[in-house]
């Protein structure tokens, strides 16, 4: 056996993959010692992150004037053998800068990454490239991620090039199917070599050649007929004592066996071998997709991180590539990181999903009991957002107010608390929750300092023409900022958030800010929450569901 | 330049508020002519959110452009009529038409960067809609604009007050500091809101909103879609809403037309088009939407691409991807028949589908 596999970075197939119906099985995977790998996910991070320095050179940095984009800001998260996690979020949460990290495309700033229990984090780029064989990637945007200068086939074939594929796979066992043709009367025995999985793609771990074997034309032996594969590979045929042994080999150079590889994957992803010398702008949306899928198992990758890889699709055309993905998946055992925003995508492909907002992963829990249940206010919000065609379905929509905040500076405690209709009202709030949701939205956009009294002051002087007091300018900025009536709550609270409006029309926002802080106190903004285990191996990242957070005073729930 | 009073010819009779007949919108090619709209019929009532539902390349967009009368060279209306309030649009001066459109019809892009002027403020734009449109006694003489432009417009003007009003409905926090504001300094959501109200400042009678949420995300499509029919009730307004999107127009819309390779294969109320879908192409497309609840159900994909749009030699465009086409359905051009329970609620009796396998028995197929 030819074992010429990339220096320490041999996966462990499954030992025990069920034994095939064979002529002839190659049993011995030797130096295998994987079974202690199996406990290991295929891939793990913990504390993750990504930061991105805003500042354009010295003088930034000198003046502390850039900013830093915390893209992805701690994260720990498990793809299993086989599995297909989903990570979810909007749109500026992270989840592609998250991807691109995972697979060392961006030099993580902290944190490790970790391919079957081996450290992989900011590896160089040679260093990288054997563990690149098992980790493939497909993007968002078919087109725009294919060289429109090379044909499907060499787009195919790159990879194989790169890793110096095929190469033969010790774990993978190869056999023959065999079709005797009733006219041959002698027993035929078929060998297959050991390396012929490099012209034969292996489906869960096998490699299988399909051999017709019928009586010669010209009335002498037998004939081998081996299909389409006959083009690599050659059969040779041995009289013996009481039949006839044929051998199956490779009989190809190294860039027709890749090029008949290209095909065959062309194929199996539902396009056509005589594809191959096509250019990808002849193709539709879906079938580019189909062609960065093809490339994507050139190498036979463990995972597969598909970003986005189903959005720019019409549905009945996403539908098709979706059915793929979950064939091949089951086919070749594939584990599939899937980055979406589409949660009834999500809901169809997924085992396991990862909520992420801002950088962070706020709820983790295998599919059904996520949208069964949803834990985080966020996940909740995001699956009622979701329109549903059946009436039916449709429930009272939370519909979240603004936008995600930047991930320069992100929200203190937790991330959420801006938009969260379920924030907690800390200790000495005697109103309910609904009424503290109110006042805590306008502390929020104070304290963002978007509220602007210049403008609101020459608003109302241009409507009356007189000018106006810093206390009409206050009335004006709590009817706009504050949701609801400034009287609608208790007291003392209301007669603070007046003060307060005073104060931002005075152009004292920090006394506003410090005011409205002691107004409506949260545990929600003091500290982060801790991310909690709940049943059935859900992870939850809210106070609202540990048993053990502050905020004991909690009113109105 | 002489202002034409098309307000004053508002009224609130029952006539449709657009009725599109017959239409034919191609593009001729070097390959061949392209039938983008191959002979749609649309109507739109008065306070309606009439839906229009069709995967990329279906033609929906340029039966838009055909109503609002920007189709792109050298794309053109061959055949058919749009009729506004009962008036042709087609056979209108184009000095007039410049008057309807953007005063009583207006539309919202897709894209809303690209529909923004970047060297402009959101405000400045929407109250120069405001001058053009509507009678607030601001110049729109060159000179005039051009002063604007460069040393900014008043700030206590009635068109800039209307921008920071039409702002403010659309729920943009701050409007009178982001009136300031140029689109880059917008976020996506905010964008379109500002489109949205660009569209609406002149209180149109019809809105055609193009894909108006589709690079949205889900919470903030949510937030645009409940602004849409709040908007609709406060202006009353009509609004064409046009959208790959099932589930978008199964919330938001009161009809649904359902487009395929530029023709209408089946119209309902939208509860009806939902609960019944007659159509081969509209259960396909229904088959092959992953939907929330239904995690069990296997996505069954519509095999095949959308045709090209060039010399489609089949009457029945879908036949060559229908699972249950038969030979007639090559070579026979289907009209539209009714289909459904007119019994079952929300039904109407409306609901057509344009299939020789449906219909009433004896008709069918």
């Amino acid at each position: 056996m030819s074992a010429d596999t990339p220096v320490g970075a041999e996966p462990s197939e499954d030992p025990d993959s069920e034994d095939p119906d064979s002529v002839d099985r190659d049993a011995a995977t030797p130096g295998d010692d994987g079974a202690a790998d199996d406990a290991d996910p295929v891939l793990s991070a913990e504390g993750l992150e990504k930061h991105f320095e805003q500042s354009d050179g010295f003088l930034d940095r000198l003046l502390g004037t850039g900013g830093t984009v915390k893209a992805v800001d701690g994260v720990d998260l498990e793809v299993r053998e086989g599995e297909t996690l989903a990570v979810v979020g909007e749109s500026g949460c992270g989840k592609s800068t998250l991807g691109q990290a995972l697979l060392n495309l961006h030099r993580p700033t902290d944190g490790t990454v970790r391919y079957r229990g081996e450290e992989i984090t900011g590896l160089s780029g040679s260093a990288m490239r054997p563990y690149r064989r098992h980790l493939q990637m497909v993007f968002q945007d078919p087109l725009a991620s294919l060289n429109p200068r090379k044909t499907v086939g060499d787009i195919v074939i790159g990879p194989m090039e790169v890793h110096d594929e095929p190469s033969t796979d010790p774990d993978v066992t190869t056999t023959a199917e065999v079709r005797v043709d009733g006219a041959v009367t002698e027993p035929v025995a078929v060998s297959v070599d050991d390396d012929v999985d490099r012209a034969v793609g292996s489906v869960e771990g096998v490699a299988a050649v399909d051999v017709e074997v019928g009586p010669a034309t010209d009335g002498e032996g037998i004939e081998v007929d081996l299909g389409e594969a006959g083009a690599v590979l050659a059969a040779t045929v041995d009289r013996t004592a009481d039949g006839y042994e044929v051998r199956i080999s490779v009989d190809a150079s190294t860039p027709d066996l890749r090029r008949y590889r290209a095909g065959a994957l062309l194929e199996r992803v539902g396009l056509e071998r005589g594809h191959l010398d096509r250019y990808p702008s002849q193709f539709s949306g879906g079938q580019q997709q189909r062609v960065g899928i093809a490339r994507a198992l050139a190498v036979e990758p463990d995972l597969i991180v598909a970003d986005e890889p189903v959005s720019a699709l019409d549905v009945s055309v996403q539908a098709q590539i979706l059915n793929l993905l979950e064939e091949l998946q089951t086919e070749l055992g594939l584990s599939l990181l899937f980055i979406s925003h589409d949660l009834s995508v999500v809901r169809q492909v997924a085992d396991r999903v990862a909520v992420m907002y801002l950088g962070e992963i706020v709820e983790t829990a295998p599919v059904d009991e996520l949208f069964a249940e949803p834990r985080h206010p966020y996940t909740k919000s995001l699956l009622s957002a979701v329109p549903r065609i059946d009436p039916g379905d449709r429930s009272d929509r939370t519909v979240l107010r603004g936008s995600v905040p930047s991930p320069i500076d992100p929200p203190a405690g937790c991330r959420f608390h801006t938009r969260c209709p379920e924030v907690i009202p800390g200790a000495g709030w005697d109103g309910d929750q609904e009424s503290f949701r109110r006042a805590f939205s306008f502390r929020t956009r104070v304290e963002s300092g978007e509220l602007e009294p210049d403008a609101v002051r020459d608003r109302l002087e241009a409507e009356s023409d007189a000018s106006a007091t810093d206390e009409t300018v206050a009335a004006r900025l709590l009817e706009t900022a504050l949701p609801g009536a400034v009287d609608a709550f208790p007291a003392g609270v209301t007669e603070s958030l007046r003060e307060a409006g005073r104060l931002v029309a005075a152009g004292e926002d920090d006394d506003a800010a410090a005011l409205l802080r002691e107004t409506c106190p949260s545990p929600c903004v003091d500290e982060a929450p801790r991310t909690v285990e709940t049943v059935d191996a859900a992870t939850v990242a809210c106070h609202r569901v540990d048993p053990d957070a502050p905020g004991e005073e909690r009113v109105g729930d | 330049m002489a202002t034409i009073d098309v307000a004053a010819e508002r009224d609130d009779g029952g006539d449709p508020v657009l009725e599109v007949e017959n239409l034919h919108t191609q593009f001729p090619t070097d390959r061949g002519v392209v039938r983008a709209v191959d002979g749609v019929d649309l109507t739109i009532e008065s306070g309606e959110i009439v839906g229009l539902v069709g995967e990329s390349g279906s033609g929906k967009s340029v039966l838009a452009e055909s109503v609002v009368g920007i189709v792109e060279e050298p794309g053109e209306i061959v055949e058919g009529d749009v009729r506004f309030d009962g008036e042709s649009l087609l056979a209108m001066s184009d000095a007039r038409r410049q008057a309807v459109r953007g005063g009583r019809i207006s539309m919202v892009f897709q894209d809303p960067m690209n529909s923004l002027n970047p060297t402009l403020t959101v405000g400045e734009q929407i109250a120069e809609t405001v001058r053009l449109h509507q009678d607030v006694g601001e110049s729109v003489s060159l000179p005039a604009e051009l002063k604007r432009k460069i040393v900014g417009a008043a700030k206590n003007g009635d068109a800039w007050r209307r921008a920071i009003e039409m702002l403010e409905a659309v729920e943009i926090p701050e409007p009178e500091a982001r009136a300031a504001d140029f689109p880059h300094q917008f976020s996506g959501g905010m964008r379109q809101r500002a489109m949205i109200a660009m569209a609406l400042s002149c209180e149109p009678d019809l809105l055609v909103a193009d894909e108006p949420t589709t690079a949205l995300d889900v919470t903030i499509q949510a937030q645009i879609l409940e602004e849409l029919e709040g908007l609709k009730d406060e202006f009353d307004t009509s609004i064409l809403l046009i959208t790959h999107d099932l589930a978008v127009v199964a919330e938001t819309c009161d009809r649904v037309n359902v487009m395929y390779a530029g023709e209408i294969v089946e119209r309902a109320e939208t509860e009806a088009l939902f609960a019944d879908p007659q159509h081969p192409y509209t259960q396909g497309l229904i088959a092959s939407t992953p939907q929330l609840d239904e995690p069990d159900r296997d996505l069954q994909p519509i095999q095949g691409n959308v045709p090209d749009l060039i010399d489609i030699p089949y009457a029945c465009h879908f036949a060559p991807r229908c699972p249950e086409a038969e030979r007639e359905c090559f070579e026979i051009e289907p009209e539209f028949r009714p289909v459904g329970d007119s019994d079952a609620p929300g039904d109407g009796g409306t609901h057509e589908a344009a299939c020789l396998r449906r219909g009433p028995d004896g008709e069918r197929l």
